[in-house]
């Protein structure tokens, strides 16, 4: 199939952002077995997709709003509720 | 029914300051203005308490709001740029035009996701690379996978199609990708 590896890697790539159809899914799957670099590229990406949510995560897991940055939302909103 | 406790702006900063804070740090990673985003949301929660259903969480309802005002700040900084800045001019050719095929072979990484993250010099060459994308692919691509945005916020913040968006992204993770092999997993193959 003409640019088959072009095709397949736009639905690799898809298929982090949005829910791909069957046929979809089975066009790419099949895809992987012949294709040594569209596999590859497909599980690097998603590699680095699930790096930066760990990431993400991991960076604001035990964040607190703070004491400081809390009072002077806390005086603001006694400003404008009262 | 909705008690006059839970419609109290300031008792939901007590109980849900933290939780607002550490969602508008993934969005915003500055604290300032993560800080200013909470006061907002508590504010305009206030302004609209009255249309709260009560058929979801106070909770909920807070983080709702809050993700509209963060698209509101990215559609208001996004407009305050210059389109030029903003056109998508990649002309990489990642495929063979008459086969369809790579023309670079990705390589595989074997490094896991796990202990990428925990990387700093693997995220320092990341922004790296990050930095040789097109200015619009590297803002979608940033809202997506380092704000942790969805397709559909990303879009109403841009005013861009869905297929326009998947265009985007996948340019810019072809792009990632490429640089990563070179600067990074290089030695791998």
């Amino acid at each position: 199939m003409k640019h088959a590896c072009e095709k397949i890697s736009h639905l690799a790539s898809e298929q982090l952002d949005r829910k791909l159809s069957m046929s979809e899914r089975f066009s790419m799957l099949l895809h992987f077995l012949m294709c040594a670099a569209c596999r590859h590229h497909s599980q690097n990406i998603l590699k680095l997709h699930r790096a930066l949510l760990l990431q993400r995560q991991q960076n604001t897991d035990d964040l607190q709003l703070p004491d400081e940055k809390r009072k002077n939302i806390q005086e603001s909103l006694q400003k404008h509720i009262k | 029914m909705i008690t006059e406790h839970e419609m109290n702006p300031e008792q939901w900063l007590v109980e849900h300051g933290d939780i607002l804070y550490r969602f508008a740090m993934q969005r915003a990673q500055n604290s300032e203005l993560a800080a200013d985003l909470v006061q907002e949301t508590l504010l305009s929660a206030w302004r609209s308490r009255h249309s709260f259903a009560g058929n979801s969480t106070v909770r909920t309802w807070l983080v709702g709001i809050l993700k509209h005002k963060w698209i509101d700040y990215l559609r208001k900084e996004i407009r305050t740029r210059k389109q030029a800045e903003l056109a998508d001019g990649d002309p990489t050719a990642w495929f063979d035009t008459h086969s369809g095929k790579w023309n670079e072979q990705p390589a595989s990484w074997h490094e896991d996701p796990a202990s990428l993250c925990q990387n700093n010099q693997f995220m320092t060459v990341l922004k790296g690379c990050t930095n040789n994308l097109s200015a619009k692919q590297k803002l979608v691509f940033e809202m997506r996978e380092l704000q942790g945005l969805d397709s559909d916020e990303i879009c109403k913040a841009c005013d861009i199609s869905p297929t326009n968006l998947h265009v985007l992204l996948h340019r810019a993770r072809l792009g990632l990708r490429s640089c990563l092999d070179k600067h990074w997993f290089g030695g791998q193959k």
